[in-house]
């Protein structure tokens, strides 16, 4: 019995190192989509721990875009956590958070301008797509959505992009 | 994102933008923990079992009993008359219309409805286990009717036969007694004691012939497999009105006896088959009161004081409690409730129901309402006659059906 533990318990720690590797590699890019994608930093950095926190019970060799899942997961838990915060503000339990220097520095941001004017669906289809480098078929299989409504939305997110772009 | 994988203007436009955000010092690394499968969570297990539990419970025939039971609470509560009775009137004078079938309730104080239903072989009751539907015959024709008095034709037992409602087996199926109409045209078949079983949502009747069947049988045990046998003339009746019962199993007839293996008679069976049995001991002025298996020898429960030479017993088909009347007509009765196993629930004070006779009783699901049979002269000096009605238990209201010449009142 003790053997099997500890057997286990060796299987487990390579699957660790792989993570923490994954999580150098991807916390910049995941951290600057989130934020993007939200418009604050706040609640980005707990959200990328939890995602890897769901992640580490798997093998990242055995999902085909580790970021692109990692984004999806993170990107859930974070509309949890403003939905949550708007709540608690509503009721007087929560005050605003305070505005940091990387919040500041977001709003400075030419891009900041273009990805409000979408929609909150259009802003996370690009950043997924466009920056993340997430496939329409991986956007579809991991934000649980149809291939169809994928294509399209992004089509249409795409175009606004492009508009908006060139009124800049 | 260093390698954007895609080199359209949108990537580059958005990877040189966001790239160019701050990424804040993250000093501690990789802290998250791999979140705990749901499985092993204790208060998903314990949520799961929980669920597991309401599942198995709301599935299970008592939720469903009781869920149909708060139905008909509601049901009592929002449209439903108070009280709901088919009874026999022999009130048309007309020989040629000796019992006339009718329905009456507490929404109408008693007045009648009158089911398109006459003739000289015309049975009803009793009432299903679920209060809703009540077996009628007349003849060869098996109906079921409803607390509106709507009759509806379930099955035929053949042409020359007159079938006769003895009790239900279940929700779904009747018993009724089988046996050749007087001048009809059964064959010899007929003649050899028969029952059949029916059920009242397809219709599929079955015949069962047995030989040693009581043709005088009048009442069935839940769970179809004790038919009561009646003592015949009410001079004979000891105490209670059940003198033995047939096994419809073994075929074998049962004795009535008490805890010390005397005679006994019976007065009605419990919800789950057990019988009631009553032992007058008319020195002491007691009814010694008995529950048991039949075929087996009963416990006593309670012994109960009684001013009158038969006692009567209502039993409740819903609650199971015992109601005893132990005292006369002509007066205030005295009236106690016990449980199956002898506990007083109360007592209770009836009103005076006729001037003198003797009275049969029965309680409504609810129990609220006790019907009688009362056999009595209407008024002082004038002919004997039997005439039903209606007790509101909880204000003593009397409701009669008629002056003179209703009887067989079975409540809903």
């Amino acid at each position: 019995m003790v053997a099997d533990v500890e057997a286990t318990r060796s299987q487990a720690k390579p699957a660790e190192a792989a993570w923490e590797a994954v999580y150098e590699r991807t916390r910049p890019s995941l951290v600057r989509a989130l934020s993007a994608a939200t418009g604050s930093y706040d609640g980005v950095e707990d959200a990328i721990q939890d995602a890897f926190g769901a992640a580490l019970r798997r093998s990242p060799s055995r999902l085909a875009n580790v970021e692109g899942w990692l984004f999806t997961i993170a990107l859930n838990r974070l509309r949890s956590h403003h939905r949550r915060a708007r709540v608690l503000r509503r009721l007087g339990l929560m005050s605003a958070p305070r505005e940091s220097e990387l919040d500041r520095a977001l709003q400075r941001a030419d891009i900041r301008r273009v990805l409000d004017a979408l929609t909150r669906r259009e802003r996370e289809l690009l950043l997924a797509k466009h920056y993340v480098g997430m496939t329409q078929d991986e956007i579809a299989a991991y934000m649980h959505l149809p291939r169809g409504t994928v294509s399209a939305a992004i089509s249409r997110a795409a175009a606004r992009f492009r508009d908006l772009e060139g009124h800049r | 994102m260093s390698e954007p994988i895609e080199h359209d203007e949108i990537a580059h436009r958005l990877v040189i933008a966001l790239d160019a955000l701050p990424v804040p010092e993250e000093p501690t690394g990789l802290r998250a923990t791999a979140t705990p499968s749901l499985v092993r969570v204790p208060n998903m297990l314990l949520a799961a079992a929980l669920l597991l539990v309401l599942i198995t419970a709301v599935t299970s025939p008592q939720f469903q009993r009781a869920a149909a039971e708060l139905t008909r609470y509601m049901e009592r509560i929002l449209v439903a008359p108070e009280w709901v009775g088919y009874y026999h009137d022999h009130t048309a004078g007309d020989s040629a219309v000796p019992v006339r079938l009718q329905v009456a309730s507490g929404d109408a104080h008693g007045r009648q409805t009158t089911p398109d239903m006459v003739g000289p072989l015309v049975y009803h009751g009793p009432w299903s286990p679920d209060r809703q539907h009540i077996i009628v015959s007349n003849r060869s024709q098996l109906y079921l009717g409803d607390q509106s008095g709507r009759l509806r034709p379930i099955a035929d037992v053949g042409d020359g036969y007159t079938a006769r409602p003895l009790g239900w087996i279940g929700r779904d199926t009747v018993l009724a007694i089988v046996s050749a109409t007087p001048g009809g045209a059964a064959t010899h078949e007929a003649y050899k004691p028969s029952y059949v079983t029916v059920d009242v949502r397809t219709g599929a009747l079955e015949r069962h012939i047995d030989e040693n069947f009581p043709a005088h049988a009048f009442w069935m045990a839940p769970g179809g497999r004790w038919t009561a046998v009646g003592v015949g003339p009410s001079d004979a009746i000891e105490c209670g009105f059940i003198e033995k019962l047939y096994d419809l199993v073994t075929r074998q007839f049962v004795d009535i006896v008490d805890a010390s293996g005397r005679s006994a008679r019976a007065f009605g069976f419990l919800r789950d088959g057990r019988i009631v049995i009553g032992q007058c001991d008319r020195e002491a002025g007691t009814l010694e009161l008995y529950v048991g298996t039949p075929g087996a020898r009963p416990s006593p429960i309670a012994v109960v004081p009684i001013a009158v030479r038969r006692p009567v017993l209502a039993l409740g088909s819903v609650n199971d409690e015992i109601f005893v009347i132990a005292s006369g007509p002509a007066a205030p009765q005295n009236a106690y409730v016990f449980d199956p196993s002898g506990r007083l629930l109360r007592r209770m004070l009836l009103p005076r129901l006729a001037s003198a006779g003797a009275m049969a009783a029965g309680l409504s699901g609810d129990g609220r309402f006790m019907s009688f049979d009362v056999d009595a002269p209407v008024r002082p000096g004038e002919e004997w006659a039997y005439r039903a009605g209606v007790v509101d238990l909880r204000t003593g209201a009397v409701t009669y059906l008629c002056d003179s010449g209703c009887d067989y009142l079975y409540l809903r």
